[in-house]
C-alpha cells in the first residue's frame, strides 16, 4: 500500500518525463531517439515487479544507459559501413568515436546541469552563487540576507542530496 | 536519504573539509580519519567528485535552453497513450503474470499492439478467396512437378520440406505481385504487365495496345529454335502473332548477357534477381543474386517459377519452369558457397508489341 507522501509511478512520469527527454537528447542529439529512449525507460519502470527504492536515480541511470547504448550502436554501424563501403573518410570515423568518448566524460556534467536546472529556484541560485560566481558562504549570506549558518546548512544539505542521488546512479 | 546520524555527521564534516570551511586543526582530524577509516576515505573521494562536477558544471552557468526544452516534450496525446500502456505494464507486474519472456522482451512491450495490428492487416489481406484459388492451381501444377522429379531422379535434400513450408509462409506474406490475371494463369496472359515488380523491364508506351485482349488464350508453340517468330498458321487461336522473323536464339548468350534476370513465383510475387551460372544438360544452374524481401526465406523451395529478362536487343523474355535444389554433383565448390538451384524451363515467351506473349522454343539440351 502506498504510504502518505509516497509518489506513484505515474507521479514520477509526470515529474520527470520532460527532464529525462532533455537528458537523453543531450546524449543522443536526436529528439526522436530521445523520446524512444524515455518511453522505453518508463515501460521498464512500470514493468518492474520489485519496488524501485530510489526512482529518480534509477530513471536517470536507465536513461543514460539506454542512450549511450544507442549511441554505441550508431558507432558500430558507422564503422561497419566504413569497412564495407570504404566510403567514410578515416577522420570522420575517428571524430565519431571521439564524440562518443566525450559523451561519456561530459555526460556527468550534462547530468549535473540537468539536475541544477530542475532544482527549486532557491537551491539553483545557491548552487550558482557557490559554483558559478564562486562566492564565499559569507558573501552568499550577505547577499541573501540570511545567516552564515543557514547558508552552510542549506548548502551542505543540497550537496548531500545530490551526492546521494548521483551515487545511486553510479555517476562516481 | 535514509542514513544514520553518524553517517550524516561524517558527510557534513567531509563537505566542510572539502569546501575549506573548517579550521586547520579540524582538517588534520578529518585527514587522520580518512587515512584510518575506509568509509571516511571512500566517501571523501565521492563527495570530492561531486564537488568537482558542480564546479565544472558551474563554469558555464548551469544553463539550459528553455526553447529546446519546450520542443522536447511528449504531447498530451502521447502522454495519454503512454499512461494507458504503462497502466497495462503495471497491472502485469502487480498480478505477477510478468514472466521471464516479458522481462527479456520488455523493450518491445509497447510495440506489441503495433505488430498485432500489422499481422491482422496481413491476414485480412492475404486470407482472400483469390489466395485460395491460387493454391488450387498449384495443386494441379504439382503433378507436373512430380514428373520432373521422377525424370531427374533427384532427392530434394534435407532442407527440402522445411524450405517448402517456409516458402509457403513467404508466399502468404508476399507483397510484390504481378497483375492478378497472371496469378490465375501464369502462362498465357496476353494483357498483363509482366514486368510489374521488375521496373527495369517496363514498357509503358505499349500499354495502350493491350486493350481488348483480355479474352485471348495461350498462344501455341509457334516459334521453333531457328525460326523465331515464325507463325504457326494451323493454330486457330494464333490470331495475334506477328510476322515471323528468322532468328537463332542463343539462350546461353542471351541469359549470360542479360544484366537483370528476375524470378517470380507462380502467383506473380517478385522474388528478386537471380544469377544464371551456366547451362546444364538443357537446364540452368542458378543462384539468387539479391534478397529484397527479408521477410521471405532466402532458400527457394522446389516448385514452379517464372523468370523474366531483357536481352541485348531490349526484348523481354519470360520463362516458366521448375526449380529444384542443385545436387552436389551438379555444382562446383565455388558454386556451393551459396545455395544453387536447377531451373528446368518448360515454356518460353517473348514479349512482342502490345505486350503480347509469343511462345518461343525452349533451350535445346
Amino acid at each position: 500500500m502506498k504510504k502518505a507522501g509516497e509518489k506513484s509511478k505515474f507521479d514520477w512520469f509526470e515529474q520527470l518525463n520532460s527532464a529525462l527527454l532533455l537528458y537523453a537528447n543531450g546524449i543522443l542529439e536526436d529528439s526522436d531517439e530521445a523520446k524512444e529512449v524515455v518511453k522505453e525507460v518508463f515501460f521498464i519502470f512500470f514493468g518492474e515487479e520489485d519496488p524501485v527504492s530510489f526512482p529518480k536515480p534509477w530513471l536517470y541511470k536507465k536513461t543514460r544507459e539506454l542512450s549511450v547504448s544507442r549511441l554505441n550502436q550508431k558507432k558500430k554501424g558507422s564503422i561497419q559501413d566504413h569497412r564495407q563501403l570504404e566510403f567514410f573518410p578515416e577522420s570522420k570515423i575517428e571524430k565519431q568515436i571521439d564524440s562518443i568518448e566525450r559523451v561519456r566524460k561530459e555526460d556527468k556534467i550534462v547530468r549535473v546541469k540537468h539536475e541544477a536546472w530542475f532544482l527549486p529556484e532557491k537551491s539553483r541560485n545557491l548552487l550558482r552563487m557557490k559554483f558559478e560566481q564562486k562566492l564565499s558562504n559569507q558573501e552568499i549570506a550577505d547577499q541573501q540576507n540570511i545567516s552564515l549558518e543557514k547558508v552552510s546548512l542549506d548548502l551542505h544539505h543540497l550537496i548531500l542530496d545530490l551526492w546521494f542521488e548521483w551515487k545511486e546512479e553510479n555517476i562516481f | 536519504m535514509n542514513e544514520d546520524p553518524d553517517s550524516d555527521s561524517r558527510r557534513r564534516k567531509l563537505i566542510q573539509y572539502l569546501l575549506n570551511e573548517i579550521p586547520q586543526e579540524q582538517k588534520f582530524e578529518v585527514e587522520k580519519l580518512c587515512n584510518s577509516e575506509l568509509e571516511w576515505r571512500e566517501e571523501k573521494k565521492q563527495i570530492q567528485q561531486c564537488l568537482i562536477l558542480l564546479e565544472e558544471a558551474g563554469k558555464d552557468g548551469f544553463k539550459l535552453d528553455e526553447k529546446f526544452l519546450e520542443e522536447l516534450s511528449f504531447s498530451s496525446e502521447e502522454k495519454k497513450d503512454l499512461r494507458i500502456a504503462f497502466e497495462q505494464g503495471s497491472m502485469r507486474a502487480a498480478s505477477g503474470s510478468k514472466d521471464q519472456n516479458f522481462k527479456s522482451n520488455e523493450k518491445l512491450a509497447y510495440r506489441v499492439p503495433l505488430f498485432a495490428g500489422l499481422v491482422s492487416l496481413l491476414i485480412a489481406y492475404f486470407g482472400t478467396l483469390e489466395r485460395k484459388e491460387s493454391q488450387k492451381s498449384s495443386l494441379v501444377e504439382s503433378k507436373q512437378f512430380e514428373e520432373f522429379n521422377s525424370v531427374s531422379n533427384d532427392k530434394i535434400g534435407p532442407h527440402g520440406d522445411a524450405n517448402a513450408t517456409i516458402q509457403e509462409q513467404i508466399e502468404k506474406n508476399g507483397t510484390k505481385e504481378l497483375p492478378s490475371n497472371e496469378k490465375q494463369d501464369g502462362r498465357g496472359t496476353l494483357n498483363s504487365d509482366p514486368v510489374k515488380g521488375s521496373p527495369q523491364l517496363a514498357r509503358p508506351s505499349e500499354k495502350e495496345d493491350m486493350k481488348g485482349l483480355e479474352t485471348k488464350k495461350d498462344l501455341p508453340r509457334s516459334v521453333r529454335l531457328g525460326e523465331f517468330f515464325k507463325e504457326d498458321s494451323s493454330d486457330e487461336n494464333n490470331n495475334i502473332t506477328e510476322n515471323p522473323v528468322k532468328q537463332v536464339l542463343d539462350w546461353n548468350k542471351m541469359l549470360s548477357n542479360s544484366q537483370e534476370v528476375f524470378l517470380h513465383l507462380q502467383n506473380g510475387d517478385a522474388m528478386g534477381r537471380i544469377k544464371i551460372l551456366r547451362s546444364l544438360n538443357g537446364n540452368w544452374l542458378i543462384q539468387r543474386a539479391d534478397w529484397p524481401n527479408r521477410e521471405r526465406s532466402f532458400a527457394l523451395s522446389q516448385g514452379k517459377y517464372q523468370v523474366r529478362f531483357v536481352d541485348e536487343l531490349n526484348e523481354v523474355y519470360l520463362l516458366e519452369g521448375l526449380i529444384r535444389k542443385a545436387k552436389g554433383s551438379e555444382r562446383t565448390e565455388e558454386e556451393s558457397k551459396i545455395p544453387s538451384y536447377i531451373l528446368k524451363v518448360e515454356k518460353a515467351w517473348i514479349l512482342a508489341e502490345g505486350e503480347i506473349r509469343k511462345e518461343v522454343d525452349l533451350p535445346s539440351e
